[in-house]
């Protein structure tokens, strides 16, 4: 694709387009994925945390006490995002902050914010979960299509 | 991109050297890098049961801590798995608890590793040494812990 466009470009903008890919700021990838490392590994040691104490003072084993840490470190990020705290750390972290349940949250509660404005059902109702949709629903189906496959490789496969 | 393909390969090498770890699971001789405690067996309820079991267990290597609590009936034993060893944590649940019912026929056997489990055997272990547990109780007790043991969600 992009070298389809590149051949009906002038000259000039070939050359033009050379010049500044020398010049261009490369992404600190290595930097990047450091960054995310690190702060995703803190959150997950904040959950851990959370689960342990869960674990240690209530009735939960270490099967069922992911939901009230799931729940917590969810209301934790609803206070974040809301006071503007978390828009700070996903630009630092990036994916470090959006991949583990915290990043789920903030796009919930971030998107009822924004559309407040726009009333409670309209607004909030049908917006809060535009972000968070997607990762549901592809989150289901390749759950789907990974029981499948383990389904066909247990009946027929003899695992 | 010589950094990336670096960097592939070094987690390639992590990976599969973390899934080639060797799962032999064999009993040895000695047993002195376990944590057990043994009930003395004078209660009102006898705990040779489950101090045999303890005693079993404790000869594999992958485990650090044994725990087991028993009624009549049954026996709820809880182990703490060697921390390199719980990529086959299941594995080697479904091997110990065969290794349970083989040696104990006469008891309903579980065995768990959950850490909860583990610190609620250990206190019930306790209160049996002091002699806090009516064998009533105890039976209760290990019943609750079975049905915590089989809780899924």
């Amino acid at each position: 694709m992009a070298d389809k466009k590149k051949k009906k470009l002038t000259p000039e903008a070939q050359q033009y387009q050379s010049y500044q890919e020398k010049r261009e700021v490369k992404r600190p990838i290595f930097k990047n994925c450091i960054k995310a490392f690190f702060v995703g590994g803190t959150i997950c040691l904040i959950g851990q945390a959370i689960s342990t104490f869960y674990i240690y003072y209530f009735d939960f084993t270490e099967q069922t006490a992911g939901n009230p840490t799931v729940a917590t470190l969810i209301f934790i990020t609803m206070f974040l995002t809301g006071f503007g705290v978390y828009d700070r750390i996903g630009q630092f972290a990036g994916a470090g902050s959006a991949v583990p349940v915290t990043g789920f949250g903030n796009a919930v509660v971030a998107s009822a914010i924004e559309h407040r404005t726009e009333g409670f059902v309209l607004g909030v109702g049908s917006n809060m979960l535009k972000l968070a949709g997607p990762v549901i629903v592809y989150g289901v189906f390749s759950a789907f299509v990974v029981a499948l496959i383990k389904t066909i490789l247990i009946k027929w496969g003899g695992l | 991109m010589k950094k990336v393909k670096l960097l592939t390969i070094v987690l390639l090498t992590i990976t599969l050297f973390a899934c080639n770890s060797n799962n032999a699971l064999e009993p040895t001789n000695k047993n002195n890098h376990v944590e057990l405690t043994k009930i003395s067996t004078n209660q009102a309820i006898d705990q040779h049961a489950s101090n045999e079991a303890k005693e079993l267990l404790s000869k594999y290597k992958e485990i650090i801590k044994v725990n087991a609590v028993n009624t009549e009936k049954e026996l709820i034993a809880t182990v703490e798995v060697r921390h390199q060893a719980r990529l086959q944590l299941s594995e080697i649940r479904k091997k110990l608890k065969n290794k349970l019912v083989k040696n104990f026929p006469d008891y309903k056997i579980e065995l768990s590793t959950d850490k909860k489990l583990v610190l609620e055997v250990e206190k019930a272990e306790k209160q049996i040494e002091e002699n806090s547990y009516t064998s009533k109780e105890l039976k209760k007790k290990v019943k609750e812990l079975i049905e915590l043991s089989r809780e899924q969600t």
